[in-house]
């Protein structure tokens, strides 16, 4: 049996194990320790499986994990969503489509205090939705803004997306990071643009409603401040030399924390509601993280890889049409497998072939993230749909389906600009850790 | 027969492409094709730093690459060749301590020693001000590349700061560090040519060692023929040219910086004079704190590798 | 948030645990779980913000703080694995076995809970292997050299309390 077969056996009992219902990072246990050990027998495979495991649990940078989650919990309960969600809908909700693209802009601001994008649809589906609905919008615009805004949760940074993609490829979490920024500022754009041609196409769905006054927006605006320093302190902390992104995390849950007792909003069930719910998360991805670390070194190990690139270079597509395939493959592996297992499954292969083709990695970090982002919201296995639709309990998954079309199509125009334009990727972290000459 | 042999590098880095993949076509060719290598790059067989010479021992890999700072408690010899002012360059180095290997026998009672090499000493690369004496040095934030330049940084009144180096670029660039002391092989790897204003070159740096060690089991297997090819194939022999791959990658880090326009300062022999005195009495002190608490003369250990007539430290 | 703020996906979420829950001693472990992994949690954020904060204003970082935060997070994730498992948070897909006829989707889900019992037991047995042998193979960090020996037994145990969830699940699917 060659390696390569044995690595294609390997993914054929992965998506068997995770078809059976096999939570994804026991999948990759099991998959990669009987790979392995049909590679290197018994005692190298034992030796692989908890030096693996210690080696991912202890490894400086990902303590970044816990730290964004608990940032993003604690800014949650201290109500920062929903000022973020109020000073969007004061100034732009009277506006036809208004309150849609409110959601859009509390999304943004809130994913740049939380890593991912089912905590984003969560928190601001909790405020804008109901709001939206008592304004009588449609179904279908408001659950899809809210699924689809939520994902820019791993695009703008804090982001679990980039932090394991710079732990599985070895890039800087700090360029990823910073290099998310203008991307997602970008798709915010084009979400707005895709609110603004869902309304003039189908006023209905999104009915103008009255004007705040004056006194009202200041006031929004004002209680917005909190969020606003929050970000500003935490982004020119790292601009400034203060502390690097991985000491971010820390800081930004720190002035999180402050926000939940200058608000009086600091009890002991708060408290415990959010080291729960952050300790869960956590171990939601360190259980696919330790369950990667296993995977991955086999399918290194079965030399799959090569064969894969070696089958791509024989394609007469040059390395343009090679990303349009592979970027095709994610959107159709994206729609039945959940975002971040995809990553880390898929990565071991994919990225070798990348660099091969001259990409910058960078570059690429930001694609991938935007292409999960596109299965986050694609069926059937569409996450953050689900989690609108345990929001929305009146509207019918097929509903929310329907209602992201329109911002999926967003994401496409999101990647071929940034394949035309790689600068929106790079130009950022290149001038922000700016060279010296 | 088949040996395996783990690193944790990708297949890219000069220590597969100079040292691993030419030992094990060497092998191969000397034997041949009775005994063969195989490599297993970038952590096949697992990645941790500091679980490699367990790996080894344990036979789970026959042949390991090892750093002996990952695994201090194990290496109590081996980390003491890493105190600044010893060597000036990686050949000089690992030459140096192959006339003494003996000395080093007991970190590697239960393996088998096949290489034994180290990298370039470190230099100091900043950005906003050039250091050209001790007195430049003072206050500023050096990012340390291991524990030993700790107590060295804090003598010349640096402050030492621990950073993974995959933030190197961005802590210079942004000024979480003013300083980075780190291996010229180093520079290409990092882009820091691009942050780099001034590079201090021949600061008393402190240099890593690096070693191949072999199961002991999977020596004994091999007939006396096999052994003789491995033998013949590793030992002084592959240390130097190892050493060399180090030395060459540190020369094409030092043309990046000269290409980046970075200004190359040389300390005369007044400065340097400062800097060493000044690191004398934390060495020292390392030396025989670290041989007191595990029974053996530190300073006098490390003195056996010192090229004559340099002064100490 | 307040418990007016939790929406019944909060809701779902905390009962999905206490549905697992049966015994007291479950819950109690739970607890216990959440207050060490609440503990190192905290110390893990506090460590890097002062580390920061004394690096930048006072010039005097934390000696040996990536080593603590390194060892702070072992622990963090031996707590935090099992409670996601325990609320059932740990990512699945089920859309084929949704389609699945209830008989066998019982099957399937006693299968499912079975191997990974298996698995995470497996892992447990080399995590303690490998925190006897740490010791003996001088595996620390590297500047402060805390031995990695203890953390090793704490995902040990993690990794049997994790097992025993599944186990339960196995013995009693009903639950
Ligand atoms: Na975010
Ligand atoms: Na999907």
């Amino acid at each position: 049996m060659s390696g390569a077969f044995i690595g294609l056996m390997g993914f054929a009992g992965l998506f068997g194990l995770m078809a059976m219902g096999v939570p994804v990072g026991l999948a990759l246990l099991v998959a990669g320790i009987a790979g392995t050990i049909a590679m290197t027998g018994w005692s190298a495979a034992a030796y692989t499986l908890s030096g693996q495991a210690f080696a991912t649990a202890s490894y400086y940078e990902l303590s970044v994990l816990p730290l964004f989650i608990l940032m993003g919990n604690l800014a949650s309960a201290s109500g920062l969503s929903r000022d973020l969600y109020e000073v969007a809908h004061r100034w732009i909700g009277h506006l036809r489509g208004g309150l849609a693209g409110a959601t859009v802009l509390g999304c943004a601001g809130f994913a740049a205090l939380s890593g991912s994008s089912i905590a984003s649809a969560v928190t601001m589906g909790r405020v804008a939705y109901p709001n939206m609905r008592r304004f009588g919008y449609g179904e279908r615009l408001s659950t899809g803004t809210i699924a689809a805004g939520g994902t820019l949760g791993i695009l703008i940074p804090p982001s679990t997306g980039f932090v394991l993609y710079a732990t599985l490829t070895e890039q800087s979490i700090g360029r990823l990071f910073i290099a998310g920024i203008l991307p997602g500022l970008m798709l915010t754009g084009l979400f707005l643009v895709a609110i603004a041609v869902i309304v003039t196409l189908r006023p209905a769905e999104g009915p103008a409603t009255p004007p705040s006054g004056w006194a009202e927006r200041w006031r929004a605006t004002r209680r917005a401040a909190g969020i606003t320093t929050i970000v500003l302190l935490t982004i020119g902390g790292i601009y400034g030399g203060i502390f690097t992104p991985v000491e971010a995390a820390g800081v930004g849950a720190g002035f999180a924390f402050l926000m939940l007792v200058l608000r009086r909003r600091m009890t002991g069930a708060v408290i415990s509601h959010v080291i729960r719910d952050t300790l869960r998360t956590t171990g939601m991805c360190f259980l696919i993280l330790i369950g990667a670390s296993v995977f991955a070194p086999f399918i290194a190990l079965s030399g799959l890889p090569a064969v894969v690139a070696g089958r791509f270079d024989a394609l007469p597509l040059g390395p343009t049409g090679t990303l349009m395939l592979i970027i095709l493959a994610y959107a159709v592996l994206g729609m039945v497998i959940e975002g971040l297992s995809l990553m880390v499954i898929t990565l071991p292969i994919v990225y070798p072939l990348v660099l091969g083709l001259g990409y910058d990695p960078i570059w690429f970090g930001v694609i991938m993230v935007i292409v999960l982002e596109m299965g986050l919201i694609s069926p059937p296995v569409g996450v953050n749909c689900f989690v609108v639709s345990t929001i929305a309990r009146d509207v019918r998954l097929e509903t929310v389906f329907a209602g992201v079309i329109p911002f999926w199509l967003a994401m496409i125009v999101a990647v071929l600009l940034l394949i035309a334009f790689p600068q929106i990727a790079t130009l950022l972290p290149d001038t922000m850790f700016n060279a010296a000459h | 027969d088949e040996l395996k042999l783990a690193h944790f590098m990708s297949p890219q880095h000069p220590m597969d492409r100079f040292v691993m993949t030419p030992l094990a076509e060497r092998v191969a060719a000397a034997s041949g094709g009775d005994l063969t290598i195989k490599v297993y790059p970038g952590g096949e067989l697992g990645a941790g730093a500091n679980q490699q010479y367990r790996r080894a021992v344990t036979g789970i890999a026959d042949i390991a690459f090892n750093l002996p700072q990952y695994t201090p408690a194990q290496f109590k010899r081996s980390v003491l060749l890493h105190v600044p002012g010893l060597f000036t360059s990686p050949q000089e180095a690992t030459t140096r301590i192959w006339s003494q290997i003996g000395a080093l026998d007991e970190d590697f009672s239960e393996v088998r020693l096949l290489a034994f090499w180290t990298n370039n000493p470190s230099m100091l690369l900043t950005r906003d001000k050039p250091v050209r004496s001790l007195a430049d040095l003072r206050g500023m934030k050096v990012r340390i590349p291991d524990p030993v330049s700790g107590s060295i940084i804090e003598a010349w009144g640096g402050i030492p700061v621990s950073l993974p180096a995959t933030e190197t670029y961005n802590a210079l660039s942004t000024g979480i560090v003013d300083a980075l002391l780190i291996d010229a092989s180093a520079v290409g790897s990092y882009k820091l040519n691009e942050i780099t204003r001034y590079a201090t070159v021949n600061i008393p740096g402190a240099l890593s060692t690096f070693s191949l060690i072999m199961n002991k089991a999977s020596w004994d297997r091999l007939s006396p023929a096999q052994q003789a090819v491995l033998t013949q194939e590793t030992g002084e022999k592959l240390s130097i040219e190892a050493a060399q791959a180090f030395q060459r990658a540190g020369d094409e880090g030092m043309a990046a910086l000269k290409a980046s326009n970075v200004e190359m300062i040389t300390l005369d022999d007044a400065n340097l004079g400062e800097f060493t005195a000044a690191m004398q009495a934390p060495v020292e002190r390392f030396l025989t704190a670290q041989g007191t608490e595990h029974g053996f003369d530190g300073k006098a250990f490390v003195d056996r590798f010192r090229i004559k007539d340099q002064a100490a430290p | 948030m307040t418990d007016a703020d939790m929406t019944d996906a909060d809701k779902a979420d905390e009962e999905a645990g206490d549905r697992l829950a049966g015994g007291a001693a479950e819950r109690w472990a739970a607890r216990l779980l959440e207050l060490l992994g609440g503990a190192a949690l905290v110390a893990l954020a506090v460590l890097t913000v002062s580390d920061a904060l004394l690096r930048s204003f006072a010039n005097r970082p934390i000696r040996g703080a990536n080593d603590m935060i390194q060892v702070l997070l072992v622990l963090v994730v031996a707590a935090a694995i099992p409670l996601c498992i325990h609320a059932g948070r740990a990512i699945a897909i089920d859309i084929i076995t949704r389609r699945l006829p209830h008989g066998a989707r019982r099957i399937v889900a006693r299968l499912v809970n079975l191997i990974c019992a298996l698995v995470l037991a497996l892992l447990a047995w080399r995590c303690a292997v490998n925190a006897r042998e740490a010791a003996l193979f001088g595996e620390t960090t590297m500047l402060l050299q805390i031995p990695f020996g203890p953390f090793y037994w704490c995902l040990a145990v993690s990794f049997v309390v994790s097992a025993l969830l599944f186990a339960v699940l196995t013995l009693c699917p009903g639950r």
